[in-house]
């Protein structure tokens, strides 16, 4: 692994940034040139991650340093495979929500658009700067600044509902995050000496921790810091922020917020504590028994929602502890399925959470229970959303297949039967709640059909960009090899 | 010590605690603003009295404005050292701060007296231009007198100058406090403190915490 | 020349003022344009004393030419030069803000507010850089004075809030004074660093004297820093005055007094007499009283200026709190605090002056839409509710970084706790305001069509008063960025002066 000072990830993360000028400039009187400043920026990005990808994947690491923010930290860049993974998926997925957005916001005659394209644009730079960060101190400023950019975007329809999923969302986020994250990272600044928060090989945690019981106090303390990552009792702010319109709840789920979650917490797992770390004390354990309590609990809760989003929104949570699942189970399966899962539930679930809101763009309808029959009007959607369903179960034709595969054998290495079950069992729930929705849209009888026979899709510009990603989680499962590569050596670093 | 001891002997000190709470209960408990004020200059009269005792020395006179009348000839030799050898103790922090215009001051630490050091000084924000029997010395590095004389003698007049200044920033705070009362009055008719904070309360609806009034726009007069 | 540049920006506000009451009988509008001259001069000076004692190490400016322990010194290292430049700062800023306020609401009387603006700026530089104890409390009151004066200024309540004020300041002065008094008593020396030496080498720091001498200071400064429980004179006296006047005074009146109190606690008692004792174990506690109740009340009030007020309490909260847990670290912290803090508030006082000039906003509610109409000013206002939550990269993170750092490595976890509440809080206060002032306080109807109608309502600041605020707002982010030097040229000034090196 060599080191390579560059400037690609800075550009990479303030192209978004850079975009935010032209499209309030354009505003809505020319919103076509505005949309296709977001647009562009979004090639422009995902083109300079990809300048990143060859040179990463050959080992190299790259470093972009900014300044020396408190004695012995500075704020700084270091990419390397596990950050390129996350900033290739947040990167391709802006473009296709971007395209989603288009066709979402002008079919429903949205208000304040120019504002939404602006913060959705801030929100992605500091979903990279996530990605690209080097060390703790650099993680939490992103991490933080994402939280503020996506406010205005949660709080978008400025109604009632608005404000109480807006001020619920701040409210866990910058609870966890000032009042569990900011103290362990100082603490671990301070015992260390002062000397750096760097994500380094063999975490740095273990240079001055020894017994089990703080080493415990301080990773739930990191782990619960990042209430992103949607860990019960913290996860309330997820189902709450369903208020928002669709294309924010496909950034919050698939692209930016929550996977900003789970990237910091195998961040902290692999940098600050060190697998071997983790290993020798093993206390890995907990954290697995968490995420496996919220797998099982948010999929039961899911079966009992009948509003759509909100039920994708607790597979959401359940999927995520998936991640975290694999993560704590230490062991190469676990982490290369874990960090897969990143990118094949970011494609699933934007994929549904796109037909959700397609659903209601095209008919108005929220609730799974009005929902008979849809399959006839809008057939394309409802295959996408099949689609995506399988990817989130971990059916074979589907990209999460792969990467539910992996953390399965996983749990089989660690010879853990509970933590086997507890997949399994989930799927067979995840179905549960999935498969009736598709039934009942294709295959009900005339007469409990609630549509007519017409096709009626979305807004065109919806309809594309649900198919590209429902295309995109099938290319998945077909070619997973670049992507576990990458994934797979980035694990057997971590490890070894 | 016993009783008596303990009243005569720290009788100033008493004084001014006595004066201290009467001032200060004065302005917490007396509704009358005038009379608020007066308590705060009771309080500040004690704390120049208590400065004004620590000065005073038993049989100690005011220093004369032309000290070598008194230069007593005999003293000169043995105090000499004596002061050489305080004088470079005292300043041994300053030895590295010498600047163009360094004086040589002498400095006799008597220990009896609570450690009451004795200085003469030209207060900058004074003004005061009363020569100390050291303040001559300025002028003439040759043949200090202060040797001459014995501290013992006079009364330490540097809290005398304090006090002045003192005396002065009570006065301004008093002319400050009068004028605020007098606008106090012309707005709201009164200088008891109960009625003005009724007037304020009648004139807001939700009382002293809350809306400002309506007229807080008006021009001043 | 330069080697008189300590006193110049001590005297250009002085002279300044004079002129001002001569020059402003004859023409009133000369007295905005010398205000703000005298003061550029007076930043330029700060400024150049600032980078002398970055280079040189601490500057001795000997009144007079008379030297210590009889004449008074000006004693300025790194501390105080930051705290005079922190001063011609915000009275700059302020002062250029001003003129609006001051034409509309006093009007034909301008010229004597601008005097007593000066005066104070000249006392809290004084008392910044003198080495005497004594000239600080003539110091002190000088700033006092003035302040009692350009706070009745204002609306109606403000004379009886200003009388409070005095009542209460002076007496805080007094006790001040009664504490010098009892140090001069066992030491027979009025000079700072003197007294460090006489109180060090006889070893007097135990005797109930020099003890209850702290008390009387500590007691006396915390009076007058609107310390909890003595803080009851603050939220009246900066409601009602003048904005200008709460925007001066704000920020530095009760930070210089945390100052004071630093400077006594390291350059005249020195941190070993401190350290262990009562004061380190008991104090926080009163600090943290301070930041919860501070924090308590702001939340529950609607009025801008008085939600403001309780904030700065628990503020000092932090200050006090830090600096009494007695270590190099915690000093430093404390001390980054004040120069962060000082800004922040100023940047508060002046955005919420520009909004009450344009659309008459008092209070909370009165913010429906303030986005859209004042939208620069809105986007300084922002970045200062965020730097008090704490959000990076702004000064307020890199405090809290810090003052949080001093409390784990002194070990004191109830400090952090209550810093981590007061963070929640003020979330929680900045952010019921941003959603007043984007979203107004009923629902919308339904998604609206356009956006362009709202153009109409778009009525910023004037100029003058709109500049200073994005100025602090990118000062804020700055000090933030580029906090090393800062923080470097503190931390060597307090190890310095608590290495036990016996300064002149």
């Amino acid at each position: 692994m060599e080191n390579m000072q560059s400037n690609l990830p800075l550009i990479a993360c303030l192209i978004s940034l850079g975009a935010v000028l032209p499209i309030c400039l354009f505003g809505e009187k020319r919103r076509n040139l505005r949309e296709a400043s977001t647009i562009l920026a979004g090639i422009l990005k995902l083109s300079v991650v990809c300048m990143m990808v060859p040179l990463i994947a050959g080992g190299k690491v790259l470093n972009f340093t900014f300044i020396e923010i408190v004695p012995g930290i500075e704020l700084a860049f270091k990419v390397d495979r596990f950050g390129i993974i996350f900033a290739l998926v947040a990167s391709s997925l802006w473009i296709v929500t971007s395209i989603y957005s288009i066709g979402y916001m002008r079919g429903l005659h949205e208000h304040a658009q120019t504002r939404f394209y602006a913060f959705f644009a801030v929100a992605l730079s500091t979903t990279l700067g996530v990605a690209f960060a080097g060390n703790l101190l650099t993680l939490y400023v992103f991490y933080e600044l994402l939280s503020m950019s996506t406010w205005p975007l949660v709080t978008h329809h400025q109604d009632k509902e608005a404000r109480e999923g807006g001020r619920k969302y701040l409210t866990y986020l910058l609870g966890t995050s000032v009042g569990f994250l900011l103290p362990a990272m100082i603490f671990c600044y301070l015992k260390s000496g002062g000397n750096s928060l760097d994500f380094s090989q063999n975490g740095f945690v273990s240079s001055f921790v020894n017994e089990p019981t703080v080493a415990i106090v301080l990773l739930l303390l990191f782990v619960f810091g990042f209430a992103k990552a949607g860990l019960m009792p913290f996860h309330s702010w997820l189902p709450g922020a369903m208020v928002a319109p669709t294309p924010v709840s496909a950034l919050l789920h698939a692209v930016a917020v929550v996977k900003v979650g789970v990237f910091c917490i195998i961040r902290v797992f692999t940098g600050v504590f060190g697998i071997e770390f983790l290993q020798e004390l093993d206390i890995g354990q907990i954290v697995s028994y968490i995420a496996a309590f919220t797998v099982v609990v948010s999929s039961l809760i899911a079966l009992s929602q009948d509003n759509l989003k909100r039920r994708l929104a607790f597979s959401t949570i359940g999927q995520l502890s998936y991640i975290i699942l694999g993560i704590s189970l230490l062991n190469v399966y676990g982490i290369t399925g874990s960090m897969t899962h990143i990118a094949m539930h970011a494609f699933g679930k934007i994929t549904l959470f796109f037909c959700a809101g397609a659903i209601f763009e095209a008919t108005g309808k929220k609730y799974i229970s009005e929902m008979v029959g849809i399959g006839k009007r809008m057939p394309i959607t409802m295959i996408a959303f099949f689609i995506g369903a399988m990817s989130v179960i971990g059916l074979p034709f589907a990209g999460g297949f792969w990467s539910k595969f992996y953390l399965v054998w996983g749990t089989i290495a660690n010879e853990q039967p509970v933590l086997l079950i507890t997949f399994l069992a989930s799927s067979l729930l995840n179905g549960a709640y999935f498969f009736p929705i598709v039934f009942k849209a294709f295959f009900c009888k005339p007469e409990e059909s609630l549509f007519e026979d017409k096709i009626e899709e979305a807004h065109p510009a919806a309809v594309i960009a649900l198919s590209i990603t429902a295309i995109g989680t099938v290319m998945l499962f077909i070619f997973p090899n670049p992507l576990f590569d990458l994934a797979k050596a980035a694990a057997t670093q971590f490890l070894s | 010590m016993d009783l008596q001891t303990l009243l005569v002997s720290k009788l100033n000190y008493w004084i001014f605690v006595i004066l201290m709470i009467v001032g200060i209960w004065a302005i917490m408990s007396k509704n009358n603003l005038i009379k608020k004020i007066m308590g705060l200059a009771i309080f500040q009269a004690a704390v120049i009295l208590f400065y004004v005792s620590l000065a005073s020395k038993e049989h100690g006179t005011d220093i004369p404005i032309y000290p070598h009348d008194l230069i007593h000839p005999e003293h000169h030799g043995e105090v000499d050292h004596h002061v050489e050898e305080d004088s470079a103790k005292a300043h041994g922090a300053y030895e590295k701060h010498e600047t163009a215009h360094h004086e040589e001051e002498h400095v006799k630490h008597s220990d009896d007296h609570d450690a009451h050091a004795e200085k003469d000084a030209h207060h900058d924000t004074h003004g005061d231009h009363q020569e100390a029997a050291h303040g001559v010395a300025h002028h003439d590095a040759h043949a200090p007198i202060a040797d001459s004389i014995n501290a013992d003698d006079f009364n330490n007049p540097l809290p005398h100058v304090l006090m002045l200044t003192a005396i002065v920033v009570g006065v301004a705070t008093l002319g400050v406090g009068l004028s605020l009362i007098q606008r106090v009055y012309r707005i709201y008719g009164s200088i008891e403190e109960n009625e003005i904070l009724e007037a304020i309360q009648n004139a807001s609806d939700d009382g002293l915490t809350l809306q400002p009034e309506e007229e807080a726009a008006a021009q001043q007069e | 020349m330069l080697q008189h540049a300590p006193v110049i920006h001590l005297l250009a506000p002085f002279y300044a003022a004079i002129i001002i009451c001569i020059a402003g009988m004859w023409r009133k509008e000369t007295a905005y344009p010398i205000a703000v001259t005298a003061l550029s001069l007076s930043l330029l000076s700060a400024v150049a004393t600032l980078i002398k004692v970055g280079i040189a190490g601490p500057v001795i400016y000997a009144m007079g030419g008379w030297s210590a322990p009889f004449g008074i010194h000006f004693h300025i290292d790194a501390l105080s030069a930051l705290m005079a430049v922190l001063i011609q700062v915000v009275a700059l800023l302020t002062a250029i803000h001003s003129r609006h306020p001051i034409h509309s609401s006093i009007g034909e009387k301008s010229y004597l507010y601008y005097p007593l603006f000066l005066l104070f700026v000249t006392g809290v530089t004084g008392i910044c850089q003198t080495a005497d104890a004594f000239n600080l409390y003539v110091l002190i009151e000088v700033s006092a004075l003035t302040s009692y004066a350009l706070i009745a200024m204002g609306e109606k309540r403000s004379v009886h809030a200003s009388f409070n004020y005095l009542l209460v300041g002076s007496l805080g002065a007094t006790l001040y004074l009664l504490g010098v008094g009892y140090l001069y008593l066992k030491t027979g020396t009025l000079n700072m660093q003197d007294l460090n030496f006489i109180m060090t080498t006889r070893e007097l720091f135990s005797t109930p004297t020099i003890q209850v001498a702290l008390i009387l200071l500590m007691v006396g400064l915390w009076i007058k820093m609107a310390q909890f429980p003595f803080h009851g004179w603050l939220p009246n006296a900066y409601t009602w005055a003048p904005s200008p006047s709460a925007a001066l005074m704000g920020p530095l009146m009760t930070k210089v007094m945390v100052y004071v109190m630093i400077r006594f606690m390291i350059s005249v008692y020195g941190l070993d007499a401190i350290v262990d004792s009562m004061w380190t174990t008991w104090v926080p506690y009163l600090a943290i009283a301070g930041i919860v109740y501070g924090s308590l009340m702001a939340l529950s009030q609607h009025y801008l200026r008085r939600m403001v007020t309780y904030i700065i309490v628990a503020e000092i909260g932090y200050m006090v709190g830090a600096a009494w847990l007695a270590t190099e670290l915690s000093i430093t912290a404390a001390f980054y605090h004040v120069i962060s803090d000082a800004l922040m508030t100023l940047a508060l006082f002046l955005c919420i002056a520009a909004m009450r000039v344009r659309h008459d906003i008092r209070s909370i509610h009165d913010m429906e839409n303030i986005f859209k109409k004042m939208p620069i000013t809105m986007v300084a206002f922002s970045i200062v509710a965020l730097s008090l939550v704490g959000i990076p990269p702004t000064s307020g993170f890199i405090s809290k970084w810090y003052l949080i750092s001093a409390g784990i490595d002194a070990g004191h976890w109830p400090y952090i706790i209550a810093l981590l509440l007061a963070s929640f809080a003020n979330a929680v206060i900045f952010f019921r305001i941003f959603e007043i002032g984007v979203f107004g306080k009923k629902p919308a109807e339904g998604h609206h069509h356009e956006e362009s109608h709202d153009k109409k309502y778009l009525s910023e600041a004037p100029f003058s008063m709109l500049i200073p605020c994005l100025v602090i707002s990118a000062s804020i982010i700055l000090l933030g960025i580029f906090n090393q030097p800062f923080i470097e040229m503190i931390s060597t000034t307090i190890s310095s002066i608590s290495g036990g090196e016996v300064l002149q």
